[in-house]
């Protein structure tokens, strides 16, 4: 599903975030992305959506190399995939359930069904009741899930998400956890950046671990 | 339909954008409005004179003066040698206004009454005023116009139409001179509504940025500024005709005072409702190409295809 050779990435300030990084991530599995901060797990991500583009290697998403992408390819390839921002990067003057919709809405479909799985996203993350609020009115959290929300609204075939619980306290965190487990059971591929060791202890996930840039042995899970 | 409710959608939200913000989206209107106005008062001006011009022109006039004055039979040989005149194929009409008659007109008009009673004798000649047929062209006119001056019983002689024809090329200098301004303000309209979209896509950089990285293709990014500049232009286009309305108003009287010192019943009228809407839709279609190009070059610079 996502396959990653010899990939380098090169900042035009000539910082070198990744360095020859390979491995596969078959369809519906999930794993985790771990590594210290400025390890690169951001920079890897963005690598997937095509937001970024590698220096060299191949990045390789259902078989096709995401450098060959024209623009209006690369937006139809965002669409297939769920992304939970590490900043939520929510558009504070539409309501919740508005922010959640815009998958949808950019994808074009019909009203009622766009209400429809609107409610229902926001329901898995425990905010249907808050549909109407404006961003600002909810707490860090919140908008956080908002974000995850958006993520799964579109049924998406790929799911990231970068350090997506950061602000949850444990109990929610672990539902989180466990509705993106629920996706990958659904053939979703699902790639979660943490530093949150007790996740990837509990759902015996498979691990990615940068460190400087380069995939290393994991350390930290037994 | 989902897609024609979403256009439908944009555009209410767009109309919704510029109701919430009504103090600079009515300084732009004015602006556009202003810009729009100007030659579309100067045109309906210029057009208003040249109907006039153009009715006049039906009926060119020749005036010859007779060579005959001191005669005293110069009644009968004028009358004769006019109607030798109607011979020619030409020639549709002739009036024949005698020298008295002419001092009596004068003074009528002229208020110099006493003045003349004074004269020993009447210096006016015996004039012909000569009505060739109306459908005559320019070149026959001025070929019937030469052969009457070379005529011996004639003294002198004027086609009165040469101030008309002036008239006439000035007339197309101020057309010539509206059609300029018009596209120097499309220009400017042009610039005015680019500078208000470039604005607009600063200000939702960030929801650009994000409707983007979930994958949203650029016409639907675009779309809204689309409607935002074609609404633009649309609504300055009414202004334009508000305060261009207000102008004709304020210029009516003068322009009526003066008609009537030249004998003429001259009136501008008020914009025909079919010219304001072309000039609507030339408008929405100028702001339509001005938010495109604008937000193509900015989009461009704001999501960059990461390379
Ligand atoms: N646009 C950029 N230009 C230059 N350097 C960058 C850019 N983006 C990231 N970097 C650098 O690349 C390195 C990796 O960044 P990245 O955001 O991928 O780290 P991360 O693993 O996500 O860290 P964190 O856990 O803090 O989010 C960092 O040292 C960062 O400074
Ligand atoms: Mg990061």
């Amino acid at each position: 599903m996502i396959r990653f050779s010899q990939v380098f990435k090169r900042y035009p300030n000539g910082f070198e975030a990744l360095k020859n990084v390979s491995f596969y991530l078959p369809s519906g599995s999930m794993t985790f992305l771990t590594g210290h901060s400025g390890a690169g797990k951001s920079t890897l991500l963005k690598l997937i959506t095509r937001s970024e583009l590698a220096s060299n290697g191949q990045v390789l998403v259902d078989e096709r190399n995401l450098s060959r992408l024209w623009r209006h390819q690369i937006a139809a390839h965002r669409r297939a995939i769920g992304n939970v921002f590490q900043e939520h990067k929510l558009l504070y003057d539409r309501t919740i359930e508005d922010n959640v919709a815009l998958p949808l809405v950019v994808a074009g479909l019909e009203y009622k069904e766009i209400g429809r799985r609107v409610r229902a996203a926001l329901d898995k993350v425990g905010l249907l009741a808050k549909a109407k609020y404006y961003p600002r009115r909810l707490s860090g959290g919140e908008q956080q899930r908002v974000g995850i929300a958006r993520a799964v609204v579109g049924r998406p075939r790929i799911l990231l998400a970068d350090e997506p619980t950061g602000n949850l306290d444990p109990q929610l965190s672990d539902e989180i956890m466990r509705l993106f487990f629920m996706f990958s059971q659904v053939d979703v591929t699902v790639l979660i950046a943490t530093h949150d060791y007790r996740h990837i202890r509990a759902h015996s996930a498979a691990v990615l671990a940068l460190k400087e840039g380069r995939l290393v042995e994991d350390e930290a899970t037994p | 339909m989902t897609y024609l409710l979403r256009h439908l959608q944009v555009l209410f939200d767009t109309l919704g954008r510029m109701w919430k913000a009504p103090l600079p989206t009515l300084m732009t209107l004015t602006m556009l409005g202003i810009a729009m106005a100007l030659p579309l008062v100067l045109y309906k001006i210029v057009d208003s004179l040249a109907e006039v011009a153009g009715q006049w022109h039906e009926r060119p006039r020749i005036s010859l003066f007779l060579n005959f004055a001191n005669d005293r039979n110069m009644d009968e040989r004028a009358i004769a040698f006019a109607r030798n005149l109607l011979q020619m194929p030409a020639i549709d009409d002739i009036e024949y206004i005698s020298p008295s008659a002419a001092l009596a007109e004068f003074k009528r008009v002229s208020g110099f009454g006493l003045a003349m009673d004074n004269l020993p004798e009447n210096p006016l000649p015996p004039l012909l005023a000569v009505y060739p047929y109306p459908t005559q062209e320019r070149a026959q006119l001025e070929q019937l116009f030469a052969q009457l001056a070379a005529m011996p019983e004639v003294a002198s002689a004027s086609l009165d139409q040469a101030w008309l024809q002036r008239l006439a090329a000035i007339l197309a200098l101020f057309k010539r001179g509206v059609w300029m301004l018009s596209v120097l303000m499309a220009v400017g309209v042009m610039l005015i509504i680019s500078n208000t979209v470039r604005l607009g896509v600063v200000n939702r950089s960030d929801e650009i940025e994000i409707i983007d990285q979930i994958g949203g293709p650029r016409a639907f990014i675009r779309r809204p500024f689309l409607y935002f500049g074609a609404l633009h232009g649309l609504f300055g286009a009414l202004f334009a005709a508000v305060i261009g309305h207000a102008g004709l108003y304020l210029l009516g009287k003068p322009i009526a005072t003066l008609a009537a010192l030249y004998d003429s019943s001259f009136k501008i009228g008020w914009f025909d409702s079919t010219a304001i809407a072309a000039v609507a839709l030339s408008a929405a279609a100028l702001g339509w190409v001005a938010a495109r190009i604008t937000v193509d070059w900015r989009l461009h610079r704001l999501i960059p295809v990461a390379s």
